[in-house]
């Protein structure tokens, strides 16, 4: 800028002109309004220092928050789901109310499955659904346990003829005595003497009755056929002695599967 | 030109210490969340890959057997190669029976499931021909 007295080139922050000593009054002005400005930012910046601070420690507690919570919600479900009984309990609930969903299919299917003599597959899905504890099928109470224990019958088969340990070293003899046991127990537990069943019990009513006496008669004839029993043989052997039955279930297989064919 | 050195607030790094710690504790409290959640899916009787594949390694074809029921009731159905390894294996030991007791026309039934289950079951083909030998 020029001093407006004698026109020589002044600085604009320069209060007097160096050349001839008269006050410049726009450089006062210009300096009021420097500070001005100066105080201003000074001010804006450390109001953005302090704000951006406290949005940093929030952001920071925030994040510490939502970190406890979902701490604290797992801590919550791992003591929860650590317990044994209530992993039961829940995954119970979980079949019940899947039961209540689909409550016609399964009577559909259970119904079908014992028309079709479906032993093994029955048994599968009874234990899927806890069919045998749930009162709606308190009729099938008897084809239940004849599926259980023809599928146990069946699985001791299958163990000796491969030669399966099962998961605690089994032997052929243990699989044989095993069978003894379901066999000579099926007129106390399917047929019901056990239960004093009545005879003109529902469990034995129908197709029930039906499904029962076709369930012993396809039992004798796997258990006839795979430990080469006589007619005479397979028909006693419901009445036997467990002891017996396993002894002679045993001598008649251990030489038609030896273990050492299975391992191969 | 003096660079002013930036001083970081106090507070800030307290927390972002604590924020470092509640990492881990989430890592190790998030581990134990996914085994036992993990473990409540496993409570059922449906049988995955492995556990089938562990079945027919120790020679489990009973086994084998409920797996492939309580998977078809469940809806699980990744692994089709077992599931028709368990139908011949089924089949064929009703097939003994049906064959030694005169029942032709339910032991034709199952080799008809046993020939269609040869098919579908792949590479494991070479249990059923061990089926096979133990029950003739």
């Amino acid at each position: 800028m020029k001093c407006r007295y004698c026109g020589s080139n002044l600085g604009l922050e320069d209060a007097v002109c160096p050349y001839c000593g008269k006050v410049n009054k726009k450089a006062a002005k210009y300096l009021a309004e420097k500070n001005k400005y100066l105080n201003e930012f000074e001010k804006t910046k450390t109001d953005v220092k302090e704000k951006s601070k406290t949005a940093g420690r929030i952001g920071r507690l925030s994040v510490i928050g939502v970190m406890l919570i979902l701490i604290l919600v797992m801590k919550f479900s791992v003591s929860r789901y650590s317990d044994v009984e209530y992993r039961i309990n829940k995954r119970e609930d979980i079949i019940a109310s899947e039961v209540n969903k689909n409550r016609d299919t399964i009577a559909e299917t259970v119904k079908e499955m014992e028309k079709n003599r479906e032993y093994v597959a029955l048994s599968c899905y009874m234990l899927n659904y806890r069919l045998r504890s749930n009162e709606q099928y308190d009729d099938y109470f008897r084809v239940f346990t004849a599926a259980v224990s023809y599928k146990t019958i069946y699985e001791d088969i299958i163990s000796i003829v491969t030669g399966f340990e099962g998961y605690d070293n089994k032997t052929t003899k243990d699989w044989c005595y095993d069978a003894a046991i379901y066999i000579s127990d099926w007129n106390s537990y399917v047929a019901g003497g056990f239960w004093n069943d009545s005879p003109d019990s529902p469990m034995h009513a129908g197709e029930h009755g039906a499904f029962l006496a076709d369930a012993k008669k396809d039992a004798q004839d796997m258990v006839q056929v795979y430990f080469n029993l006589t007619d005479e043989q397979a028909e006693s052997m419901w009445t036997m002695d467990k002891e017996a039955l396993g002894e002679l279930l045993y001598e008649s297989c251990k030489d038609l599967y030896p273990k050492e064919a299975a391992d191969e | 030109m003096n660079k002013e050195k930036k001083r970081k607030d106090p507070v800030i790094i307290l927390l972002d210490i604590i924020i470092v710690a509640l990492i881990f504790v989430t890592l190790y409290v998030g581990q134990s969340y996914v085994f036992y959640k993990i473990r409540m899916n496993e409570e059922t009787f449906a049988a995955d890959p492995d556990k089938m594949a562990f079945e027919l390694q120790r020679g489990d074809y009973a086994g084998l057997i409920q797996g492939k029921y309580m998977n078809e009731f469940n809806g699980n159905v990744e692994t089709p190669g077992y599931h028709s390894l368990a139908d011949y294996v089924e089949a064929a030991f009703a097939y003994k029976v049906y064959d030694a007791k005169g029942y032709t026309q339910e032991a034709n039934e199952q080799k008809a499931i046993m020939d269609e289950a040869r098919v579908k079951m792949e590479e494991l083909t070479i249990f059923a021909d061990k089926v096979d030998k133990w029950l003739n």
